[in-house]
């Protein structure tokens, strides 16, 4: 078994970035709520597909699942930190009602959510990007679904 | 009503940032981590992990009862491909591994890995990148560990020596001056075509096992690199003896010394095309040209085969410690420049055969240890077997000791070696002196055996002549022809003298001049 550790820096990925790369960022910082968080877990994942090279089959969904992932590892690190100290997102020149009413679900809520109605993965893909079971996920968008409706209602 | 779902593309109010170039920095800067392994991938890497321990439980219980031998089952896995990484090598599979990312510039990344659970960092605590120093403050004292790391663009003075020969010895690797209280460090610069293009470490904890550190100098011994040279080996079945020596060096295909001398020039190396003949102005035979190209980070390495009954025994090393005499300069004949170098001789007798060698580094590797451990290495490879027949050494008359060497078998119809010696002589006779001399059997380009006859120190005679202008010295005649190497070919068949004798010291003018018969010169 030949183990291949080279780093092969594929311009492909750079089309990657280019094309999904905003997308991306965007959905993690609407479940982060955070843009540093979103920028490293954007950065970080990239960078990890290109460190890999071609062992990675498909760029493109490694990549969301891993930014997710980061993201999420981000997330729970600050909570960890912060104790609770949240109200630091959605510090943002633009903070749109969306984004506010996001903050709001949970975080498993928040992620299906927009995985699913922003980045159009399907039930399956999102189980499998989260660790999580389809039913569960179902579950976190019909929930999720509800609770937004409910708090962009509620506004002016 | 609208869906809330439907608004949810109002999230790209803000504009992203552009990434790129911090993707691209953090690329090769950073190691593949688990971090980015998506949570599906890790579930499965902790069913592993649980499986391994379980193993590793049942492992070091078998080791315990002693049932269980880790030389006869240690699995080996092969890192780096030639095509993509640049080199290729295998350590045992149960080895912990971290990526040394690519220079900038280059593509080629490197490896640590490492029998210990340990991870190298750089001294602000991250991974480290090209060029990085490595903190190896924890690092187990029953581990080892080695690392192939890119080299990258080098800025400091290079002597353009030749390149690292593969496959590498352990003792090729320079101890450095170690990390105190913590594993013993050992390195090579790897040099291909030229360049240093990688650096090799090895560390070796205070109590790793024999195994362990078997273990680290079998992946050194099985590194592979693209592009890098080789040792090859040579045999000489009529000099009768074996060396090994960089494919990049450059074997003298005949001999670079001039005919005039005792020794008889059985193999030279260099790290440069070394040029034939010339004298050097020292007491002891050596090829002055060879010597003149040798630069500042040129080896010259020469053997010669002498007659010399009162050579003592072959060292061990062949190194300068052993040498009965040393140089850091060789003076420069007829005015020409002195060389600079490192030199040592040491004259030695090994299976019964008499040798000289000589050593010439430049000296911009005089004392380079990495030079020194290849140098070192080549001479250690010479081999030599015994000559088939004794030398015959009751000399002929006027010859003080007599050495002969049977290159090829003879024919029962030639002249032996005493006869050989006794015609090459026979000129020599009534000058009522005594000669060294060494004589060899050879083969002439058309099949036939010659005896080469060499002799030295022979006294022609004094040219009274004193060149105009120079003031007699103590009222005697100036001594302008006097001493003489000669050598002598003899046809083993015939027994006549086909070639003639050289003389050095003084001009043919001087010698004809004077009282002094110039003998054996040639026409």
């Amino acid at each position: 078994v030949e183990q291949d550790v080279g780093v092969s820096p594929d311009a492909d990925l750079e089309a990657v970035y280019r094309e999904e790369g905003g997308k991306l960022w965007w959905a993690l910082l609407a479940y982060s709520g955070d843009r540093d968080v979103a920028s490293d877990a954007v950065a970080e994942a990239f960078a990890q597909a290109l460190a890999r090279g071609s062992a990675i089959r498909s760029p493109s969904a490694w990549i969301w699942k891993a930014a997710f992932r980061i993201a999420g590892g981000d997330l729970k690190q600050r909570r960890r930190v912060e104790a609770g100290a949240s109200e630091q997102a959605y510090e943002m020149p633009e903070p749109s009602d969306v984004l506010i009413a996001l903050s709001r679900l949970s975080e498993r809520q928040r992620a299906a959510i927009v995985l699913h109605y922003y980045a159009g993965y399907s039930l399956k893909e999102i189980a499998q990007i989260l660790g999580s079971a389809k039913p569960t996920i179902g579950v976190h968008l019909t929930r999720g679904r509800r609770r937004l409706r409910e708090l962009l209602e509620d506004q002016p | 009503m609208r869906e809330p779902t439907d608004r949810i593309r109002e999230i790209e109010r803000n504009p992203p940032p552009d990434l790129w170039s911090e993707i691209q920095r953090r690329a090769h800067s950073t190691a593949v981590t688990d971090r980015a392994v998506p949570v599906a991938h890790r579930r499965v890497g902790t069913a592993i992990v649980v499986v391994a321990a379980i193993v590793l439980f049942a492992w070091i219980v078998l080791q315990l009862a002693g049932a269980f031998d880790s030389s006869r089952t240690a699995a080996v896995q092969d890192a780096g491909s030639l095509g993509t990484t640049g080199w290729h090598l295998t350590f045992p599979a149960a080895w912990n591994t971290q990526t040394l990312p690519a220079c900038p510039g280059y593509s080629a990344t490197g490896l640590i890995a490492t029998n210990a659970a340990f991870t190298f960092r750089n001294p602000s605590g991250g991974f480290p990148k090209c060029g990085d120093r490595l903190v190896l403050a924890g690092f187990p004292r029953d581990g080892v560990a080695f690392a192939l790391a890119p080299a990258g663009i080098g800025f400091g003075l290079d002597i353009g020596t030749f390149d690292t020969p593969f496959p590498i010895g352990w003792t090729q690797l320079e101890p450095s001056g170690g990390i105190r209280g913590g594993p013993a460090e050992s390195y090579l610069v790897i040099r291909i075509h030229g360049e240093p293009t990688w650096n090799l470490r090895t560390w070796i904890g205070q109590d790793a096992s024999s195994s362990a550190i078997a273990d680290v100098k079998a992946a050194v011994t099985s590194l592979t690199v693209r592009g890098a040279a080789h040792w090859t080996t040579y045999s000489s079945p009529d000099r009768r003896f074996s060396v090994a020596y960089p494919d990049e060096w450059f074997r003298a295909p005949r001999s670079l010394m001039p005919p005039t001398t005792t020794a008889q020039e059985i193999l030279s190396l260099a790290s440069y095309r070394a040029a034939a003949g010339g004298h050097a102005c020292t007491d002891v035979p050596l090829p002055g040209n060879a010597l003149m190209g040798l630069g500042f980070g040129g080896v010259f390495v020469t053997v010669q085969e002498t007659g010399s009954p009162s050579a003592p025994p072959r060292p061990s090393r062949l190194g300068a410690g052993d040498a009965q005499e040393t140089w850091d300069s060789i003076p420069g004949c007829n005015g020409k420049d002195p060389v600079h170098l490192r030199a040592w001789w040491i004259p030695f007798h090994d299976q019964g055969r008499s040798f000289n060698v000589f050593v010439a580094l430049g000296p911009g590797v005089a004392h380079d240890g990495q030079v020194l451990r290849v140098v070192s290495r080549v001479l250690r490879s010479l081999r030599f077997q015994s000559t088939d027949r004794s030398p015959e050494t009751a000399p002929p008359d006027g010859v003080r000791s007599l050495s002969c060497v049977f290159a090829v078998d003879a024919a029962p119809t030639d002249l032996t070696c005493k006869q050989a010696v006794a015609v090459a002589t026979r000129e020599l006779a009534g000058l009522g002196q005594q000669v060294d001399v060494l004589a060899t059997r050879t083969t002439a380009p058309d099949g036939s055996a010659i005896w080469n006859v060499k002799m030295s120190g022979v006294l022609i005679g004094l040219a009274g002549n004193t060149p105009p202008g120079t003031p007699p010295s103590h009222g005697m005649s100036k001594v302008t022809c006097s001493i003489a190497d000669i050598s002598v070919s003899v046809d083993a068949t015939t027994g006549r003298a086909v070639g003639s004798g050289f003389r050095s010291g003084g001009t043919p003018a001087d010698c004809e001049a004077g009282p002094g018969r110039p003998l054996l010169n040639p026409p």
